[in-house]
């Protein structure tokens, strides 16, 4: 083999970027020296020499062809990133590196390996790479293998690598999507290079007009970190020159020396449509590995929640226990079903965690009981809210305990979470806000001690909780301590889901129906947090009801008239939750929203078939227009009649919209201020911030 | 006592029960309000609280502060040694004492203050409010005999901040970037309001603007504006303009403000107010810095060249 590419100089190497980035819409060439995987969606093109990824198409036909990456000037095998003794920092990259083997086993299978690996100061390294890439039906699957005999740790593998990244497949730029926190962010590719993170999401996608490219951590166990990562460099020294584009998946799994480490696979998979399209991939996947939760009964059909904050590090002590039952007696009048208590501990809300003991400011632990019990028995469940990822450095406890269970950094410094401000004039400026260590989830003795905080929650005979920020731990990835039960540095994330099992089976001791609830946890963790509640904005992307259209998800309305967030909440089948004053305040403090948000679980009730069990589409099967700002999504029953959700967003003006079904049925109309059906052709006149379901009969 | 003298008597004690009479209903009536006005402003307090109750931009007719219900006089927060939560809420105060020392000069005083959760407090606050060609001044001072620290004093204190109309389109709170007067962000306060404070961490939707870039802060209306700031610089502590939008948003998609005076039961109002964050020492006595209004026609290049003006004299 005699790949002249191959020992390019630097400027030759740049000159040539400069070429091909000039002609990047130019179709790439077939080279001599490929070894190919192909079927009739896509086509992967390998270099024999070096293994480099050469060229990855979308070889469907029409508007969805899309050279994704096909510059084989710019390819790059693979980079080492080598984490040196004194924390200096070496790399295993470009164009260095030959492979010892690029083998096709089959039609759908080649198999890559690299060794004796060469850093950038020219040493030999001995590290094997082993990479088996297969083809199946459109899905391109790489699968890495790490064997470092080397007395240096591999702290980063960053496998598959597209050095020339075409980022304008229909000449218009792409965004990166993904899953966080309800919803589905979105970048442009062009702009600062966007990143994503397994820590939120399995995919990423890559999404043009037409066409996207789906890319997934095949691993929803979370064993390690995996960035899904843009990089834009310049092909010449100046920074006014070319830029080329990177994309690469970063696998942070920490390969000890003499260690061999399987990393997670990695699929590509080109699809055609919108997001939708790409969701759809994952759905597929999540299909087959994601359990059901067994959810209550009562959380399963139409509800509403209030959330109630009673007290906060600043000690305000608003609401004694004694005084909550008026809360929930207002609650019970209006037929909402559950009160998210948040404060109730001590120190209050974002204070003195993980400790989960009462606040003797608002009164005794059998005040508390003796208030959930009877609460309860009017109908309204209480569900508590906890942390249990900090600990609260002003507390006792963590001088005495809880540091011993604290993240540091690799320099062996606490990491710390900045906590959060209330109320007070001095808090509100950042001034005595009660900072955090962030608490070890991999560590086995400090998910015993969670579970014993928990066991405190348990037993005060609530129907659920609910864990506030167990979506996240702050800036820590890592925890670099020894001492915890593994080989630092533990992946923290990566004890989400076993802490999460652990709690569920000390709650399952009292009660299967026990509730647990999150703030937006991520998809995998709502197998243990099947209740995510979050808060939206008229841009977020409804994705989680997208995947699962009986998933329990909650959205906060917090206005006095919020008729359009209520819609909204109509319009994506979310739970609402009540939080008058800023969760501070009665029930009936904001009249006007509930009453609005009464009127609409009485109409997803009287019409449960279509607003609450049917499959949610977002706005696939439908087509609606208007002369207005309107929004609009589709329910599927499971006798395959539709339901069409339109929300008038207008502030002021009421409009005309006409909805589209193809092959449509007898059409009825109803809204939550008119439940009765009465006959339309499609054609609606909505009143300004209002919503009207037309549903097939 | 012939009958010319007796009438001459009872005429003249009916008369001075007439004048009596008048002057008690006129004090009752006034007696709610200590005003002072010039051509250009008027402010009125509280005789009892001594909470500012109106404000008023005479040339624009602007009722800046206008419903006298909602006026508060000061408010600090003093935490105790086993309860942060300590506030003194000038609503729940009595003026000791105030006085109209001149046309132009009020000064008002509060002894005691009851606080919420320590009980009465041996603290004396005394403002001193002056207005001078439609230049109103607020002085506060502050003698801490307690022996707890005053953490924060908000004042002046507008518990009723109203835009011109409930139909103006656009009230923005401008304050400089890095203290260039030539170079203002914007915050609109009306008829959106976006809180910018974690909710979880406030009862009401809040903006707090500092005033360590920015010793001056212009509200403005299409048409005229406030002008409101430092009257030192710099400034010897943190000093900040807070706006809280009471009771919330009509929603928070749109960020509307709820346009009438009351909305499902609860009373509609923008509070502003200056916080001076003090740390005032037990058993000491702090001036707070002067704080400026004024009212002007114009877009906010007139205000900032009140602020460039007063600058100029000032150095």
């Amino acid at each position: 083999m005699n790949f002249s590419n191959r020992h390019l100089s630097f400027p030759a190497l740049m000159l040539a970027g400069f070429v091909c980035t000039s002609s990047i819409l130019l179709p790439p060439t077939v080279l001599a020296d490929e070894v190919m995987l192909q079927d009739d969606k896509l086509l992967a093109a390998f270099d024999s020499d070096s293994g480099a990824l050469l060229r990855l198409e979308n070889v469907a036909g029409g508007n969805a062809h899309w050279v994704a990456d096909g510059h084989p000037e710019l390819a790059v095998p693979f980079r080492f990133n080598l984490f040196s003794p004194g924390n200096k920092h070496d790399y295993v990259y470009r164009d260095k590196q030959h492979a010892a083997a690029v083998q096709k086993i089959s039609d759908q299978e080649i198999h890559l390996q690299w060794k004796d690996l060469v850093d950038e100061q020219g040493r030999s390294l001995p590290m094997t790479l082993t990479a088996d890439v297969t083809l199946t039906n459109g899905t391109l699957t790489f699968n890495p293998t790490v064997q470092n005999d080397s007395s240096q740790m591999i702290e980063s593998v960053d496998y598959p690598y597209m050095g020339g990244f075409n980022e304008k497949p229909e000449g218009t730029s792409m965004t990166m999507k993904h899953l966080w926190y309800g919803g589905m962010p979105s970048e442009d590719i062009s702009g600062k290079p966007p990143g994503v993170q397994s820590k939120q999401s399995l995919f990423c996608l890559m999404q043009s007009t037409n066409t996207g490219l789906y890319v997934e951590m095949h691993d929803p166990t979370q064993p390690y970190l995996l960035n899904f990562i843009f990089e834009r460099h310049s092909l010449t020294k100046s920074s006014n020159g070319p830029m080329r584009t990177e994309f690469h998946t970063s696998h942070v799994a920490y390969v000890h020396t003499n260690s061999t480490v399987t990393l997670a696979p990695v699929v590509m998979q080109f699809y055609r449509g919108d997001w939708h399209a790409g969701v759809d991939l994952y759905k597929a996947w999540r299909a087959t590995w994601y359990k059901q939760p067994h959810l209550p009964a009562w959380i399963q059909d139409v509800n509403s929640w209030q959330q109630l904050q009673i007290d906060s590090p600043e000690q305000d002590f608003r609401v004694p226990y004694t005084n909550l039952i008026s809360y929930a007696q207002q609650c019970a009048d209006n037929g909402v079903a559950a009160i998210q208590l948040v404060g109730w501990n001590n120190w209050g809300q974002d204070g003195g965690d993980p400790a989960q003991d009462i606040e003797p400011g608002l009164g005794t632990w059998q005040e508390l009981h003796d208030f959930v019990a009877q609460s309860q028995a009017k109908g309204v469940n209480i569900i508590l809210f906890a942390k249990l990822n900090w600990a609260d450095l002003t507390m006792p406890r963590y001088t005495n305990e809880f540091y011993k269970y604290e993240c540091i950094d690799p320099a062996g410094k606490r990491y710390e979470q900045g906590g959060y401000q209330y109320f007070t004039p001095t808090q509100l400026s950042n001034i005595g806000v009660h900072r955090r260590a962030v608490m070890d989830f991999s560590d086995p003795e400090y998910r015993d001690v969670a579970t014993k905080e928990f066991e405190k929650i348990l037993a005060l005979g609530s129907a659920g909780w609910l864990w506030d920020e167990v979506c996240h731990h702050a800036s820590v990835l890592y925890n670099y301590a020894p001492g915890h039960g593994y080989n630092p540095p533990g992946y923290i994330y990566g004890g989400d889901m076993p802490l999460g099992a652990q709690l569920r089976a000390a709650a399952d001791k009292v009660s299967p129906d026990f509730l647990f609830s999150g703030e937006g946890p991520e998809d995998w963790l709502t197998q243990y947090f099947p209740l995510s509640y979050f808060r939206i904005n008229i841009d977020s992307v409804p994705v989680c009801r997208y995947i699962d259209s009986q998933e329990p998800l909650m959205v906060a309305v917090v206005g006095y008239d919020d008729r359009e967030m209520l819609n909204l909440i109509l319009m994506d089948r979310y739970i609402i939750e009540y939080e008058p004053q800023n969760f501070k305040g009665y029930l009936e403090e904001y009249p006007l929203t509930l009453a609005y948000g009464k009127k609409i679980d009485a109409l997803r009730r009287k019409y449960k078939e279509y607003l609450w069990d049917a499959t949610f589409r977002d706005t696939l099967g439908a087509n609606v227009t208007s002369d207005g700002n309107s929004h609009y999504s589709v329910f599927v029953t499971a006798s395959g009649k539709r339901a069409v959700v339109v929300v008038n967003m207008e502030y002021s003006k009421a409009i005309t919209a006409r909805v589209e079904l193809p092959n449509p049925g007898k059409l009825l109309m109803a809204s939550p201020e008119h439940p009765d059906t009465e006959p339309t052709d499609g054609t609606l006149n909505i009143p300004a911030r209002s919503a009207i379901v037309v549903m097939e009969q | 006592m012939n009958l010319f003298k007796m009438h001459f008597f009872r005429m003249a004690q009916n008369l001075v029960m007439l004048v009596v009479l008048a002057v008690t209903v006129a004090v009752s009536a006034s007696a709610r309000e200590i005003t002072l006005q010039d051509d250009r402003v008027l402010i009125a307090f509280d005789s009892k609280s001594g909470a500012i109750t109106r404000l008023t931009d005479k040339a624009s007719h602007w009722k800046i502060e206008r419903r006298p219900e909602l006026g508060v006089s000061f408010r600090l927060f003093a935490p105790l040694p086993g309860r942060r939560w300590n506030p003194v809420l000038g609503q729940k105060q009595v003026v000791a004492e105030i006085e109209k020392i001149s046309r132009h000069e009020i000064e008002l005083e509060w002894k005691n203050p009851v606080s919420e959760n320590g009980g009465v407090l041996p603290m004396i606050l005394t403002a001193h409010v002056t207005l001078t060609n439609g230049v109103l001044t607020f002085n506060l001072n502050v003698q801490n005999d307690s022996d707890l620290t005053v953490e924060s004093i908000d004042y002046p204190y507008f518990g009723d901040f109203n835009a011109p109309s409930h139909d103006s389109t656009n009230l923005v709170a401008w304050t400089m970037k890095q203290g260039n007067v030539d170079d203002l962000g914007a915050e609109e306060i009306y008829p959106h309001f976006r809180n910018e404070k974690g909710y979880w961490g406030v009862f009401w939707p809040t903006k707090i603007l500092e005033a360590e870039h920015s010793p001056c802060c212009l509200i403005q209306s299409p048409d005229s504006g406030i002008y409101i700031g430092a009257g030192a610089t710099p400034e010897p502590y943190r000093l900040q303009y807070v706006f809280e939008q009471h009771p919330g948003l009509l929603s928070v998609v749109t960020g509307l403000v709820p346009p009438e005076d009351e909305i499902g039961g609860q009373t509609v109002h923008l509070e502003f107010r200056l916080c001076h964050l003090v740390f005032q020492q037990p058993h000491t006595i702090v001036k707070l810095t002067p704080v400026v209004l004024s009212c002007y026609r114009g877009d906010r290049h007139a205000g900032s060249a009140l602020y460039k003006q007063w600058h100029s004299t000032s150095q």
